[in-house]
């Protein structure tokens, strides 16, 4: 009977503990990302590796419009936009 | 002027320049700077001096390459082209172009020759270390950057001589163009036709530009002949032969001149295909057939009704 309680408190304890740890362990994981912000380690290696049809993030970038569309303008123009 | 500031004019890269600014006080300061980056970007990417960075890597024989930060940052945007192209634009096109006969300044070509043409080299083979700032090619292999240095130089020359400044520049490379800081109150009015050198009366358009690039590539221009063959400087990537003539000019506005003129090019080249290609992108451009139809696509605007 002594045995069978004892063993109930060491499992009690044991799942405490291990609430008590990973509860820790995500406290401080939220404090460190907090406090240090995180940076691109580049790999030179890797780098040097690929070609840079591989590398360069602007891969995934696609051609971009301007953020004002042109208008028809009746003035006189500045310059003028050709073949050359 | 028509109100819209100071201009200066002068040439480089094989072409005409054009500075603006709206505060005619900030010129000098402005051309001066462009006149900087021009010289950086000449020295880096030309396909005809023997001192140039370009030309080094197509003499290497295959060797690695130390490189300037300049020419690493244009060896990534003519990649990043041939990426957004499938290959249309290909900064491997080099020997394509000696090969059919553009092989010198445009002004020293001569007529005559054989027609030969050659598949661009493959810009997949293509070895930066952007880490060490070196380029390797195969041998055999030649770079030509004319497809994107000129539009990457008019766009870090108007972002650089705008710095600083209180008033906006324009810039334009032979009818490249890229603005940065503040249009004029109106836009830039700019007249959008077949040769830049055009005047400014010759049949086209013109549009107000209030932000980003605006590039326009054509058949008509730069043409030589070879053999019974007339030939143009557009040329397939696939083939190293001349585009098809399906467009013989493409106007695309855009959020920086790059960006403009890799589409406008890669649409010469596309041909039928290029119209949806451009909607889907959402790139306002004005595309002329040979006969002289125009297209205008993702909002580019129509043109006033000529006065009467």
């Amino acid at each position: 009977m002594a045995r069978d309680a004892g063993l109930r408190r060491i499992s009690a304890v044991t799942r405490w503990l291990t609430v008590g740890i990973v509860g820790l362990s995500g406290a401080l994981a939220l404090i460190a990302s907090q406090a240090f912000h995180g940076r691109t380690v580049s790999n030179a290696s890797a780098a040097s590796s690929l070609s840079a049809g591989q590398t360069s993030s602007a891969a995934s970038e696609g051609l971009s419009p301007a953020t004002v569309t042109p208008t028809p303008t009746p003035a006189a123009p500045v310059v003028v936009s050709g073949g050359s | 002027m028509n109100g819209v500031g100071a201009s200066a004019r002068w040439r480089a890269l094989g072409t005409s320049v054009v500075v603006i600014a709206t505060q005619p006080r900030e010129l000098t300061d402005a051309a001066a700077t462009v006149r900087e980056v021009l010289d950086q970007v000449d020295h880096a990417c030309s396909r005809f001096r023997d001192d140039s960075e370009l030309c080094r890597i197509n003499a290497a024989g295959g060797s690695r390459v130390p490189v300037s930060r300049l020419f690493v940052r244009a060896t990534r945007c003519a990649l990043r082209a041939a990426r957004l192209t499938d290959g249309d634009l290909d900064p491997t096109i080099g020997s394509s172009l000696r090969v059919a006969g553009y092989d010198r300044d445009f002004a020293a070509i001569r007529a005559g020759g054989p027609v030969r043409f050659a598949r661009a080299g493959g810009w997949q083979r293509i070895e930066l270390d952007d880490a060490h700032s070196t380029v390797r090619v195969p041998a055999g292999i030649e770079l030509d950057y004319g497809a994107t240095a000129k539009a990457l130089a008019a766009d870090v020359a108007a972002a650089t001589a705008a710095e600083g400044l209180a008033g906006g520049v324009l810039v334009s490379l032979g009818g490249d163009i890229a603005t940065a800081g503040a249009p004029p109150a109106d836009g830039w009015a700019v007249r959008v036709t077949d040769d830049h050198s055009s005047q400014a009366t010759d049949e086209g358009q013109t549009i107000a530009l209030r932000s980003g690039g605006l590039a326009t590539s054509s058949t008509t221009v730069r043409r030589w002949r070879r053999g019974d063959s007339e030939l143009h400087h557009i040329l397939d990537p696939h083939t190293g032969a001349p585009a098809d003539d399906c467009w013989r000019t493409v106007s695309v506005a855009a959020a920086c001149c790059v960006d403009a003129n890799i589409a406008s090019t890669a649409a010469i080249v596309r041909g039928e295909r290029a119209p949806d290609w451009l909607e889907g992108l959402g790139l306002p451009a004005r595309l002329i057939a040979l006969d002289g139809t125009v297209t205008l696509v993702a909002g580019w605007p129509a043109p006033d009704p000529e006065p009467s």
